[in-house]
């Protein structure tokens, strides 16, 4: 039984690495993304990043290390992990509400391409394996210094959105809230 | 060529250099901008710059402008927020304990985030602001004297 077991496992892994050899090879060879700047993932309003360093760099944690008070400390802690793990839910949904959209478009496609969809689950399950680790990872330790983990999930995120806009060009979201109201499409969200 | 863009860039930067620029903190940037903007309906209205474009190149102009400096004091560090803070709250002759209670009771705050923000970032706004003001209760409760002669 564990023999079968150990076989199954390593079949698998080796069906994941070839699959990503061969989507990595394909995505070198690839198209260039006709998408202007798939970034904004989990906010509108463009500041994405500027929310991730904040809450997942050190700058803060570190002043608050030097003000010697444990209540302090413990609470600022608790509130960032709050904070830090409610970012992770709205990336998870944003991307969530990227790929509603995309079933959608590729249910009434007649020129559905097996290897992109593939490709796209394959990033998609990649992005949601990038925040459960994260989720996990921020309620164990807290979300300070995680800025490296946090920009390989954007990076995920931002392919998710490439190969997306790639497959069905989209209307592209995301556009600064400023550019809107600036052309007088005062949106409010 | 987009006119009420060009117009609204031209009125904020004019209201950078005559206004915002004499302000000396974002977080004061900030409560200022939030002054603008009717309570009831969320319009902003400056007289001034409103005669100098149009009202509503004006009010879009505020409320970029407003948004803009939100997103300045939300993702500014920690330090920055209690620095910012402290002076702003120690700018009312020596009030400093008094503007301190207020803002932990009062929570006035909690209107100066611009209504197009997003959620997360307002709460990072909040719970950075909410947490300046620990800070500064817990310093000024280790050096109640240096604080009174401030």
């Amino acid at each position: 039984m564990t023999a079968i077991l150990s076989y199954l496992a390593a079949g698998l892994l080796l069906a994941v690495f070839l699959l990503r050899v061969f989507l990595d090879r394909d995505n070198e060879e690839g198209q260039s993304p006709d998408f202007g700047q798939p970034h904004d993932f989990w906010s509108a309003s463009g500041s994405g990043m500027q929310v991730a360093t904040q809450l997942f760099g050190s700058e803060d944690w570190d002043y608050v290390q030097g003000l010697n008070s444990k209540r302090l400390r413990r609470r600022f802690l608790k509130e960032r992990k709050a904070l830090a793990l409610t970012w992770v839910e709205a990336a998870r949904s944003e991307a969530r509400a990227l790929m509603r959209v995309h079933r959608t478009a590729s249910s009434t496609s007649p020129h559905l391409n097996l290897l992109a969809e593939l490709r796209i689950a394959y990033i998609y399950v990649g992005f949601l394996f990038y925040c459960a680790v994260l989720e996990t990872v921020i309620r164990i330790r807290g979300p300070v210094a995680l800025q490296n983990f946090v920009a390989l999930a954007d990076a995920r995120s931002v392919r998710l959105y490439e190969i997306v806009a790639q497959v069905f060009p989209l209307a592209q979201r995301g556009e600064d809230n400023l550019d809107h109201i600036a052309s007088g499409d005062a949106g409010q969200r | 060529m987009d006119t009420f863009a060009d117009a609204v860039e031209m009125a904020r930067r004019d209201l950078r250099e005559r206004t915002l620029s004499r302000i000396r903190t974002p977080l004061e940037r900030l409560v200022y901008l939030a002054s603008l903007r009717d309570y009831r309906t969320g319009r902003y209205s400056h007289d001034g710059l409103a005669i100098r474009f149009s009202e509503p190149v004006a009010a879009t102009a505020l409320r970029l402008e407003h948004i803009e400096v939100f997103r300045t004091v939300a993702f500014a560090s920690l330090q920055s927020m209690v620095r910012q803070l402290d002076d702003f709250l120690s700018a009312v002759n020596g009030e400093r304990s008094e503007s301190l209670i207020t803002w932990q009771t009062l929570e006035p705050y909690r209107v100066v985030v611009p209504m197009v923000e997003d959620r997360l970032s307002t709460r990072i706004f909040l719970s950075n602001i909410k947490f300046a003001l620990a800070i500064l209760t817990m310093e000024q409760r280790s050096t109640p004297e240096t604080s009174a002669a401030a």
